[in-house]
């Protein structure tokens, strides 16, 4: 018999789903989403990205729901929710789909902060050498189990509350004027910056893997949701500040505004604050790119119960050092990114609320083959007595 | 296998070269120059004697033994049994009891030479260096005791800090030869049932022929023995000891060292100094705090030098600008050869210092720190603002309370300087990331080592960076999961402290 319960020593209390969620979802989008998002829609950017944060609330309700059903089924992770659904074949098939995608996650992760490196610190950074030392640490986080990202994820979370604080210093050159006219696009244009949008968001899909990692699920819930409400306000917040910092041509123009935005930040100890920002992000990398590796190589583990995860790690971070190194063109990268985001808002809108469709009728076949026996027992069981008389 | 085999035959050897009978053993031991074995043949009873006069007490032995031999009443071993007053004499035929009990400073007496009929007579000679004040944990406040070599007087000096029948005392042999005594101390239902059991378990695996000193065994049974951090705090402090077998720790001492081990400790104890709990909670909080700033600051102060000199001169203000090129101007190498070689010296003239004897000691102080120091800059070999930041990180280091996390922390800012200069904040962030994620992994005991903060336990906080009034603090340390949680009743606690004041002059 399989076993479907996580032991509770590699578990993790409810509180940490608010900091993974968290985690997964602020990157390192976060420092060219004001330009990307303020496209189409200029001072209204922050319609976009409200209305996509909170339709993440409504999706995390479907996702919390359907992996709170399948609890009675076996172990409450996409992997088996596929297997059980759609039979071994099909299954592993889907979750080779979602294993891909979640990789991609990762390599254009890796590859946009390989690129901001190269652009603002180290023009000449060896891709190959910094990706290999980079994955040394991941595997070695890895290897600690689910604990120890959780761990990296805490930390991120408390290394970025001071550099949240620096925003303060906008308030003192802020043009709040910037944000007027409100309602001032059609929602075409805000439907537009809404799909744009929506690598920020990505991430909070997560939750379908770890789930079963969480002691105490029911608890679990109320912080998933503080969790989406916290990288909303953060986006919300950002949008903001940018859209009141700088003017909507110039922020057209800024290929990471936020880094802009650092760099007029002067200490008395330091000047230059973004290089600081920069390097300082290197803290949010870890977790989210440790979480990703996670979840493949555990994805792999789970459709190939041969393979055990330890040992598909190894593959899984020589493949996307190797992927990094050959990944050069600027217009690869943007094609993956459109590409993965695009199944992204599929899987996020369109997947996971089928997934719950499915399951509900599942359960109604079985409701029915259920009733079915039972009469069928019943007339039997009649049968005998009459035949007994 | 081979290999084994042949090592089972040398098992065997060793064996065999034990003493299998009273003959044998005594035979053996005859030779030494301090063993006495003589008969005694005065008076009614005639018997064997034999022990070791530099490991009994002589004293005792002529006054308390040998005179009841002459008793006219005395015919048998039992009879001797019955009239010496001295407490737990025994009878017995083994002879690995025999021997033992000789090498610890017992007499043995026997009616016959060659029978294996033996009468024990513990008259083991206690002899100890005088309790003394700390030398390694000083400090200004508290009690000014310390541990000394002998088990047994540590064990009293614990005693007398708690009175009660619930503080136990367990005691084992550990090292196939030196057959050490290691105890192990806990305040049975305070202490968790989990905690002593993997302690003892540990202790009871442990494959090693002599055992010295408590530092030594820490490390053997330490979660993870590669790690440079130290898992396990050692004190010399009894007060300190007892202190945190009030919080529900373990306690290991070690016969000969003047330590005792806590168990399971977070980082975040190496950085609280016992005083901190004798001063008011501000002050307590301030120097902590102060203890953290310095750790951080003794680790990044030079690489980030190196980083920024090498790779990030945008970081520098242009106010700061001038002062640093005037002083980098003359020196002819690198910033990571100029930090390397400064932090070379301070290592040396620690290690010189730890090493020499204390009144040297203080010159070599003076030689290294005016001579070298101011030197080095004249000649032009280093610049000044390097060594004041190496001058103030040697010191930071320092204010950590436990030497050895100090050595540690001393330590590790050699790879950071290392990965400074190769890829600058980029290498000091990797490196960092490194240690963050093997600090993460760490556990002491099973317990997770950075505890307060992952997992994040708030109760646990109130005593770590911070330290807050103790009426704040009813309950016991949550990693140590203590099998009674609470100090005292807190709501009792209210009641007493009584009712805020209505008004001003009511």
């Amino acid at each position: 018999m399989k076993q479907f319960r996580i032991n509770e020593t590699h578990q993790v209390s409810p509180v940490y789903a608010l900091f993974i969620i968290k985690g997964m979802q602020v990157g390192v989008s976060v420092f060219s989403f004001q330009r990307i998002v303020s496209r189409d829609s200029e001072q209204d950017a922050w319609i976009p990205v409200m209305v996509m944060g909170l339709s993440t609330l409504v999706i995390m309700w479907i996702m919390l729901r359907l992996l709170k059903n399948e609890q009675a089924y076996g172990m409450p992770d996409l992997f088996a929710m596929h297997r059980r659904f759609f039979g071994p074949w099909i299954g592993n098939l889907f979750s080779a789909v979602i294993i891909a995608y979640e990789f991609c996650i990762v390599i254009i992760f890796m590859r946009a902060y390989i690129e901001l490196l190269q652009m603002w610190v180290f023009p000449r950074l060896p891709v190959l050498s910094f990706t290999a030392i980079f994955c040394l640490i991941v595997w070695y986080i890895v290897m600690g189990g689910f604990r120890t990202i959780t761990g990296t994820f805490l930390l991120s979370f408390i290394y970025l509350l001071p550099l949240f604080l620096v925003n303060s210093f906008s308030v003192t050159e802020a043009h709040f004027n910037n944000l007027l006219p409100l309602f001032d696009h059609s929602p075409a244009e805000l439907a537009r910056s809404f799909i744009k949008l929506s690598p920020c968001y990505l991430g909070f899909e997560s939750l379908l893997f770890f789930y079963p990692f969480l002691k105490r699920p029911q608890q679990a819930e109320k912080w998933c949701y503080y969790g989406l409400l916290t990288s909303l306000s953060v986006y919300v917040t950002t949008t903001v500040l940018g859209t009141v910092y700088f003017s909507q041509g110039e922020l057209q123009t800024l290929i990471w505004p936020l880094l802009d935005f650092w760099k007029s930040i002067h200490f008395p100890l330091f000047d230059r604050f973004e290089y600081i920002g920069i390097v300082y992000w290197l803290t949010v990398l870890i977790p989210n790119i440790s979480m990703g590796v996670w979840i493949v190589s555990r994805g792999i583990k789970q459709s190939a119960p041969v393979i055990k995860q330890k040992y598909a790690l190894v593959p899984v971070l020589l493949l996307l050092i190797l992927i990094c190194v050959v990944m050069k063109e600027r217009s690869q990268i943007d094609w993956l990114n459109t590409t993965v985001s695009r199944v992204g808002l599929c899987i996020i809108y369109i997947y996971i609320p089928f997934l719950l469709f499915w399951q509900w009728i599942l359960k109604k076949k079985e409701g029915m083959t259920h009733e079915k026996e039972l009469s069928h027992h019943h007339d039997a069981d009649a049968a005998q007595r009459l035949h007994r008389r | 296998m081979f290999w084994n085999k042949r090592k089972n035959q040398e098992m065997k050897q060793d064996e065999s070269a034990a003493p299998k009978t009273m003959t044998d053993l005594l035979l053996r031991l005859k030779d030494h120059p301090d063993f006495s074995h003589y008969r005694h043949s005065r008076g009614s009873f005639q018997c064997w004697i034999s022990f070791f006069n530099s490991l009994v007490n002589v004293e005792s032995v002529h006054r308390d033994v040998l005179p009841f031999l002459y008793d006219e009443h005395v015919h048998s071993l039992s009879d001797i049994q019955e009239r010496i007053p001295v407490e737990k004499v025994e009878q017995t035929t083994d002879l690995k009891t025999v021997q033992s009990k000789l090498m610890e400073g017992s007499i043995i007496i026997q009616e016959r030479e060659d029978s294996p009929k033996c009468l024990i007579v513990p008259t083991v000679l206690r002899e100890s260096r005088q309790v003394e004040p700390p030398e390694v944990e000083t400090s200004v406040f508290g009690p000014k005791e310390s541990f000394v070599e002998a088990l047994d007087t540590n064990i009293s000096l614990m005693r007398k800090h708690i009175p009660i029948p619930q503080f136990t005392i367990e005691q084992m042999r550990i090292g196939k030869i030196s057959n050490t005594r290691v105890c192990i101390a806990y305040i049975d239902g305070v202490a968790s049932k989990e905690n002593v059991n993997t302690v003892r378990q540990r202790l009871q695996d442990l494959e090693l022929d002599h055992l010295t000193d408590t530092s030594a065994l820490s490390q053997l049974v330490a979660d993870n023995s590669h790690s440079p951090f130290p898992q396990f705090i050692d004190t010399e402090r009894p007060d300190r000891t007892v202190n945190a077998l009030y919080e529900g720790k373990v306690a290991v001492l070690v016969d000969g060292s003047p330590n005792a081990l806590m168990l399971p400790t977070t980082i975040i104890e190496f950085f609280i100094a016992f005083d901190d709990y004798f001063i008011s909670w501000y002050i307590a909080t301030f120097t902590r705090l102060l203890r953290l700033f310095a750790v951080a600051f003794s680790v990044f102060s030079s690489p980030m030098y190196v980083a920024v000199l090498t790779y990030h001169y945008q970081l520098i203000p242009i106010d700061l600008l001038g002062s640093l090129i005037t002083s980098r101007s003359v020196v002819p190498f690198s910033p990571m050869a100029e930090a390397l070689v400064l932090e070379l010296m301070i290592e040396l003239l620690r290690e010189a210092g730890a090493r020499l004897p204390t009144k040297v000691g203080q010159t070599i102080g003076i030689v290294g720190g005016i001579v070298i120091g101011t030197a080095s800059v004249q000649a032009g070999l280093t610049s000044n603002v390097l060594l004041i930041l190496i001058g103030m990180s040697a010191l930071a280091a320092f204010t950590t309370p436990s030497y050895r996390m100090g050595t540690t922390i001393r330590f590790i800012r050699f790879p950071f300087i290392l990965a400074a200069q190769l890829w600058g904040m980029l290498g000091i962030a990797l490196c960092f990331a490194y240690f963050v994620s093997h600090l993460l992994k760490q556990t002491s005991l099973g317990r997770p080592y950075i505890e307060p903060i992952y997992p994040l336990r708030l109760t646990d906080l109130r005593d770590s960076f911070i330290r807050l009034p103790n009426t704040s603090q009813p309950e016991r340390p949550m990693l140590l999961r203590p099998e009674d949680a609470g100090r005292f009743n807190k709501k009792r606690a209210k009641q007493k402290v009584g009712k805020q004041k209505t008004d001003i002059d009511e």
